[in-house]
């Protein structure tokens, strides 16, 4: 017989998950060069204490409202200007990008954590916990996500760790959705049912079995809520309700700098481009690994 | 239907009592004496201490407390202002329409532009007209609305003087309350150039908060569209040699707003937060700039109430959401 | 001359064939079956007929000719006056085919108001009319059903209706029972061919079903990797198959392999994107292959597209 194929001249071998992640991510320029915005703005908050010019809450009463660099009266000892009571931007911008990520960070992991354990709960035990849960979450989602970070700022009182609590409670909602969606949708299937038949205990089946399957949304969930928390961090500055003077936050930054828009525009620009390309760094990234992870949000794309 | 509204409404019910229990339980969780919380004074001399005590019931039990705070509730008493020392419902009836205003010129433009922008993006799929839509789209869902805000005052009210800066009409006019909706009692009233004026102070604001909402509904639309577009009935649709124009919409946008429905419901929320830092900015007399004086001013009532009806005005808005995907979608409103 | 003329139609897909050089006749009244497996092309020639093969698909032929038109020659709008209208079509899955969001009463209402012009009470009669003919009970009340609150049977009768609403004179059936219980596919099958007889249309049956074919059909089209390699009436090409591929195909049909330990199955598979030869397409799967074959393709000749037919040319 001619030109039959023989079945063991097949491709070479299927790549791995990481590979083949990899990949898809990589194809996605977009998503690679926000991750690359994005390391650079990590990297420039890790080495601030190194790369910052100056101590930035320290007041250079001679050079207050200084312009940028490239602007007609700049200097290079200052290279984003100066503030309303002389400190240095950038030196600011490079602290607030500290304040920013890590509250962003903290409060991702507080809602993460305890969102994950009460979804996972919900979903394996429909009959008394999961009704008991959804409902207090949708007691908290009543109020849409900044309101809801004002209450409990207002009972808390304002400050940092204030912020990751108030950040992270209206975050909270959202992973517990989300995760039991996820492991609900996963628990019907043959897999689990194998592992409960061979003996697994509910625990087990939680963690062991079901929640890595569930990792893929929840990946890309908490990389876009940590955009929100950025924002809401920003928000809540702005507002005065955040993180307080001297800690120089971005959100704060511009709120001081609404009586200057006409005389020094840089000290509202600056902070909120610093913002703006933070969060969308974070959010292009986010996209990317949907589009890698999920094959089937990536068709619609 | 009616079934839907009523099973809908059964689950609201212990939604709203927990929310009162939040409300109520709000100011009693602030550290610090309650009566100093809720009266505003500092170090009162005991026996007024103690009248005020019993004055405002905060000697009772808990839950004798709260079911009178329900009562009061129900009576529509939502307190008094610490600072004005007037009815807080007397404040609020003013200052909502206005956010209200707001709100809806917001949502209206965001659904005017965004719509046909991710359904033109979702039918030229992949060309320079798409990408660009979606850049804008995720651009504008990562902006920090309270700087966009700025920056455009910067842009139009500063530089080109095109816009005010604050408040809701020239300063010049004095427009009668007949609505609470500027447009509507600028427009009713008879001093010439007050409606411009009002539509001027309308438009900033409205499209500062509308940003976030337009490119999240326009990135829906079109990846909703894009699913729409491969759908076999969409063929069936064609094959019976109807006009491309009828296909698109009748046929394929029909199907496309379902999902779009859903979103609209977060959509709203975003923008009831969105409202607080655009009212901030623009001056804006609503109650989200009212909210946030209160809890720079420590004036708890007000606090309270802001959160209540924040709280109110959004589950309703959810329960209409979710009554219109039921009228949008066939498929659940029963039947087989 | 033939109501439909297809000559040397090619559709690929962003450099992949999926009909290449596909000539076919079908006359007024005929019932003409199309039959092949999956990859053979057989339903984008049908949507390449009706004009719904879209970007990046390309579409050309020497003539797609019907009533002495040529389709490929219109515009998208003259077009779309004879699409729906003069032919029609019916798909696999109806249920996935009609409109969610939309009635199926108003789904038929449709077709009905955009070609025919038809309003108030001519409408509802018309509408009404269609749904009894095509044998839904109680069709006054299912006017008003939506897609998902009816059986797969019920909903194929429906796309069956909205097709036939304004009288085509040519009908394409794309597997309309594939995607049906064995017991509706009989009937929606004897109901299709009733109504062929009493409309009087040409009907189009694109199958993989031999079975199907050997009942309904007049004539048969075989085709195979985008090619129609035989056509013949129904009777000579199940008793006397001339092509090669024809002839594998029956005998790999469960009925001529009682007794036997497998089923008499083809070699290989289909010529995908990639290994397409540069002679005859069944060139690499063939029993019979000769030099000839994997030099140059053979042209449709009387009705087989092979250089050595099985039994030798008539």
């Amino acid at each position: 017989m001619n030109g039959v194929v023989p079945a063991d001249t097949l491709v070479s071998a299927p790549p791995s998950p990481w590979t083949e992640f990899r990949h898809a991510f990589a194809k996605n320029h977009g998503a690679l060069a926000a991750f690359v915005v994005f390391a650079l703005i990590a990297t420039g908050a890790l080495l601030a204490p190194l790369l910052a010019p100056h101590d930035p809450v320290q007041q250079f009463r001679d050079h207050l409202l200084t312009p940028p660099l490239w602007q007609a009266g700049g200097m290079a000892t200052y290279p984003l200007g100066t503030d309303e009571l002389g400190r240095c931007l950038l030196s600011r911008l490079l602290y607030g990008a500290r304040v920013s990520l890590l509250i962003g960070l903290c409060a991702v992991l507080l809602a993460l954590l305890p969102g994950v354990l009460l979804g996972l709960l919900a979903a394996f035990h429909e009959r008394w916990l999961s009704p008991a849960i959804m409902r207090l979450m949708d007691i908290l989602l009543a109020l849409p996500g900044l309101l809801l970070a004002i209450c409990v700022i207002t009972v808390l009182g304002p400050g940092l760790v204030n912020t990751v609590i108030a950040i992270a409670v209206s975050a909270l909602p959202g992973y517990v959705r989300l995760t039991r969606a996820a492991a609900l949708a996963e628990r019907g299937k043959d897999y689990v049912t194998a592992s409960r038949v061979a003996g697994a205990g509910s625990w087990r089946l939680m963690f062991d079995t079901v929640l890595p399957n569930c990792l893929a949304p929840l990946i890309v969930n908490a990389t876009l809520s940590f955009s929100s928390a950025v924002l809401e961090t920003a928000a809540l500055g702005f507002l005065g309700l955040g993180v307080q003077p001297p800690l120089p936050e971005w959100g704060s930054m511009l709120s001081a700098a609404r009586d200057y828009i006409e005389r020094a525009p840089w000290v509202v620009t600056m902070p909120g481009l610093t913002i703006l390309v933070t969060v969308l760094s974070i959010n292009l990234m986010g996209d990317g690994l949907r589009d890698a992870l999920d094959p089937k949000l990536r068709s619609a794309s | 239907m009616i079934r839907l509204l009523l099973s809908r409404l059964a689950t609201l019910i212990p939604t709203l009592l927990g929310i009162t229990v939040v409300a109520f339980a709000l100011i009693r969780l602030i550290p610090g004496d309650p009566i100093e919380i809720m009266v505003g004074e500092r170090r009162l001399d005991p026996a007024a201490h103690a009248a005020l005590m019993t004055q405002m019931g905060l000697d009772q039990p808990l839950l004798v407390q709260y079911w009178a705070y329900v009562k009061q509730l129900a009576h529509g008493d939502l307190g008094k202002s610490l600072v004005t020392r007037e009815a807080v419902s007397a404040e609020f009836a003013v200052l909502f329409p206005a956010t209200v205003e707001l709100a809806a010129a917001a949502l209206l433009l965001a659904l005017c532009v965004g719509l046909p922008l991710g359904l033109a993006a979702a039918l030229k799929r992949g060309s320079w007209f798409d990408q660009a839509v979606m850049a804008l789209a995720t651009v504008g869902h990562s902006m920090p609305v309270f700087w966009w805000g700025l920056i455009l005052i910067m842009a139009f009210s500063v530089g080109l003087e095109w816009t005010p800066v604050s408040g809701r009409v020239g300063i010049e006019f004095d427009i009668p309350t007949v609505t609470g909706f500027m447009l509507i009692d600028s427009a009713l009233s008879d001093e010439a150039g007050a409606f411009v004026s009002s539509l001027l102070h309308l438009v900033l604001p409205a499209v500062v908060l509308g940003t976030i909402p337009m490119a999240v509904i326009a990135r829906m639309t079109r990846s909703s569209m894009l699913e729409v577009l491969r759908e076999d009935y969409m063929r069936t649709a064609r094959a019976k040699g109807l006009a491309p124009a009828r296909v698109i919409v009748v046929h394929g946008l029909r199907n496309a707003l379902i999902p779009i429905v859903t979103v609209l419901g977060l959509q709203v929320g975003s923008l009831l937060g969105g409202a607080v830092l655009t009212e901030t900015i623009f001056s804006w007399p609503g109650i989200g700039k009212w909210l946030i004086d209160a809890i720079g001013r420590r004036d708890y009532p007000v606090v309270q109430a802001g959160i209540l009806v924040s709280a109110l005005v959004f589950i309703t808005v959810n329960l209409v959401v979710d009554l219109l995907y039921a009228v949008v979608n066939p498929r659940l409103r029963g039947g087989r | 001359m033939s109501l439909l003329q297809i000559r040397n139609l090619r559709v690929s897909f962003s450099g992949f064939q999926a009909v290449d050089g596909v000539d076919l006749d079908v006359a007024e009244g005929e019932l003409l079956g199309i039959v092949g497996e999956s990859g053979s092309g057989k339903s984008v020639t049908a949507m390449a007929v009706m004009g719904l093969v879209d970007p990046p698909g390309i579409v050309t032929a020497d003539a797609v000719r019907f009533d002495g038109q040529e389709l490929l020659a219109l515009s998208p709008a003259q077009r779309r006056r004879i699409v729906g209208k003069d032919i029609a079509m019916v798909f696999q899955d109806a249920l996935n085919s009609l409109n969610p969001s939309h009635t199926v009463g108003d789904q038929v209402r449709e077709v009905l108001r955009a070609h025919l012009k038809l309003r108030g009470a001519a409408l509802e009669a018309r509408v009404l009319e269609l749904f009894e003919l095509v044998e839904i009970p109680a069709a006054k009340s299912r006017l008003s059903n939506y897609p998902h609150q009816m059986s797969g049977g019920m909903n194929q009768r429906v796309m069956i209706a909205m097709a036939i609403a304004c009288q085509p004179r040519l009908l394409i059936a794309d597997e309309p029972t594939t995607a049906l219980d064995v017991t509706i596919q009989a009937q929606v099958m004897q109901l299709l061919a009733r109504l062929q007889r009493e409309q009087g249309l040409s009907l189009v049956l694109i199958t993989h079903d031999l079975a199907v074919v050997a009942e309904m059909a007049q004539r048969v089209a075989v085709m195979y990797a985008g090619q129609v390699v035989e056509t013949a009436a129904v009777d000579t090409l199940f008793d006397r198959p001339r092509h090669p591929y024809t002839e594998a195909l029956l005998a790999a049909l469960p009925e001529h392999n009682r007794g036997a330990a497998r089923l008499a199955a083809l070699p290989g598979i289909v010529p995908g994107r990639h290994d397409r030869p540069a002679g005859c397409l069944l060139a690499p799967c063939c029993r019979y292959v000769q030099p000839r074959c994997g030099a140059e393709r053979p042209p449709l000749a009387q009705g087989v597209r092979c250089f050595f037919p099985v039994g030798g040319r008539t």
